[in-house]
């Protein structure tokens, strides 16, 4: 029996909610964590105390955003048990592997040495303590990488095979899923981004002490750090996104064609639609205004191979749908009766198209007995929605390019030593504050808005990966998440107000500093 | 000879004899000593309701009862429907 609607909806609102939420800390973890390594490398290369000031002083927003993003993340390793039981007993023995190891090496590494950060400025040396620093950096970088390997997977499943006996996914390769050539493009795509983020947050703050005339030694230089660091990060992004859009091409082709809003096939070389008006009902973009060639090179990296259309890829997914019929029918066999070698060898023939015939189970209860209409309509699920996916595209490549420019400006400002007196990219860069995080935020819908309607691509469709729990449940545990999680937002931003108001220790009269 | 991180730095700075055992004492004293009776007390009394509340959502939320069926048969029920009579695991 198949998920009920509102429980499908449900158990992915709720994903969504507590994964959006999670990313407003996890981007600003990244960033920040290497900008205090920055700072302090600096200090102990100069024994200057305004760079352990600064190192302290950012260091404090780091912790809280930290701590935050921690408490966080762990909810969504659980949904994976309550919400998403199928989904993990089908694909657990590859997805939790890095999870696993991203707890076990990447988190125990930060968590160990966040402490030390914190508590060990008066016990350990200089270098001693910069190296802390620098490990808690490579650490959070580290639990990117794994995470997003995990994440990867689900995008572009590989070194896997499916086992009719056990039901689930069982691993061939660790090197094939650590390896994957859509993890490592997402992973500098992704921490690219954390970097932007962390270099606008600091940006901005400093921003704000500029306009107010405030800790000015402090907000000048880590201006200066935030904007040299910013512009090589949002070149960086800009570059490694461009990558991400190589393996679209590669690994999820309907990905790439709904955010082209490219319903038919575009001959080599294809041209970009920088603007247009997607209509999905009439398979037709309006008012485009496309430059020439660009898609070709993005997309397949050459002038003389067409990239595919909507259309073109539901015909595919039709075809895919009705080879996996046979492998649906011959898994049912053997679960019936594991002996019966016809059935493997049909199973085995046809495995490969096995999740595309579980589309079908939206519709019918054995696709055997599906209708072409039935057929039709589960090919035309494999779109994801067009118009939504077309323009976050656009609103996070625009941002992307803001970023771009607002770092370049700002370190032409700085080269000329003209960023205090230029109030106007002052203001600029203060208002900038939320932009990194919504780019992310969009930048992550593409991404699972656009993988839909799987949950691991091609093999397992979301509607078939949802428990079998009550609807009330999931809206009652929703509600929860919503309700705590408002609570901790308004905690977070009153200590981070808190202690960006307070300011850097060392820009603080004499009697208030501690001894 | 409060001003240093480890041992081996109060005992190099102290030089030897009756001057550096009490360096070491010195440091033991700062740095080793036993946590303050009543922040053991308060430490332990954090601990246990924590452990104690996460028992409570473990078995209200997470526990056994709690979990959905997810082994090879519920899967195969879930993602392919039953098979025919002679379904058994």
């Amino acid at each position: 029996m198949n998920a009920s609607p509102a429980l499908l909806d449900l158990s992915r609102l709720q994903f969504a909610v507590t994964a959006m939420y999670h990313f407003l800390f996890v981007p600003l973890t990244l960033g920040l964590s290497v900008l205090i390594a920055i700072m302090e490398s600096v200090y102990v290369m100069t024994a200057r105390p305004i760079w352990r000031d600064m190192t302290q002083f950012w260091g404090i927003l780091f912790g809280i955003n930290f701590a935050m993003g921690v408490a966080t993340g762990i909810t969504m390793e659980f949904q994976f048990g309550t919400n998403w039981a199928y989904y993990s007993h089908y694909v657990g023995d590859i997805f939790g592997v890095p999870l696993a190891i991203e707890g076990l090496m990447a988190f125990f590494l930060e968590a160990t040495f966040i402490g030390l950060f914190f508590f060990g400025w008066h016990r350990l040396s200089r270098l001693q303590h910069l190296i802390v620093t620098w490990l808690v950096a490579i650490g959070s970088n580290l639990s990117a990488l794994w995470i997003l390997i995990a994440n990867a997977w689900m995008q572009n499943p590989t070194g896997a095979h499916f086992n009719p006996d056990t039901m689930r996914m069982e691993l061939d390769s660790i090197g094939a899923v650590i390896f994957n050539p859509v993890a490592q493009a997402k992973f500098v795509h992704t921490v690219s981004a954390g970097y932007v983020t962390g270099a606008v947050f600091v940006l901005a703050i400093s921003a704000w002490y500029l306009l107010k005339g405030r800790h000015l030694e402090v907000a000048k230089r880590s201006a200066t750090v935030a904007i040299s660091f910013g512009l090589a990060a949002a070149l960086s992004v800009v570059v490694l996104g461009d990558e991400s859009g190589y393996m679209l091409t590669a690994h999820q082709k309907m990905k790439i064609a709904a955010i082209e809003s490219m319903w038919h096939t575009e001959p080599a070389p294809a041209s970009f639609t920088l603007f247009g008006i997607p209509d999905s009902a009439a398979h037709a973009t309006y008012a485009q205004v496309k430059i020439p060639w660009l898609l070709g090179l993005i997309a397949t990296r050459s002038i003389d191979e067409p990239v595919q259309g909507i259309d073109e890829l539901v015909a595919d997914a039709r075809r895919r749908i009705v080879d996996g019929i046979p492998a649906y029918g011959a898994l049912r066999e053997l679960r019936r009766n594991p002996a019966d070698a016809a059935a493997r060898a049909t199973l085995a023939a046809h495995v490969g198209d096995l999740g595309y015939a579980l589309l079908l189970r939206k519709y019918v209860d054995d696709p055997a007995q599906a209708t072409p209409a039935e057929i039709t309509r589960a090919s035309w699920d494999t779109v994801p929605p067009v118009g939504s996916m077309f323009w976050s595209f656009r609103l996070m490549v625009g941002l992307g390019f803001f970023f771009i420019g607002l770092f370049a400006v700002g370190f032409y400002l700085a080269a000329r030593r003209k960023l205090l007196a230029s109030r106007r990219f002052l203001r600029v860069a203060l208002w900038t504050l939320p932009l990194p995080w919504i780019a992310a935020e969009i930048g992550w819908f593409v991404a699972e808005h656009g993988r839909q309607p799987w949950a691991i691509d091609g093999v397992l469709p979301t509607f078939l990966a949802v428990s079998s729990v009550p609807t009330a449940n999931v809206a009652l545990s929703l509600a929860g998440f919503v309700i705590f999680y408002s609570v901790l937002a308004v905690i977070d931003v009153i200590l981070l107000k808190k202690y960006v108001r307070i300011g850097p220790a060392g820009d603080a009269p004499a009697a208030d500093r501690p001894a | 000879m409060r001003n240093c991180n480890y041992v081996w730095q109060c005992r190099r700075r102290a030089g030897s004899g009756r001057e550096r055992r009490s360096a070491v004492f010195d440091f033991r004293r700062t740095f080793l000593r036993s946590p303050q009776p009543r922040t053991a007390r308060e430490l332990l009394l954090a601990l246990t309701l924590k452990a104690l509340l996460l028992a409570a959502i473990y078995l209200l939320f997470f526990g056994p009862d709690q979990r959905p069926r997810s082994d090879a048969a519920a899967t195969a029920s879930a993602l392919i429907g039953r098979a025919g009579p002679g379904y058994s695991r």
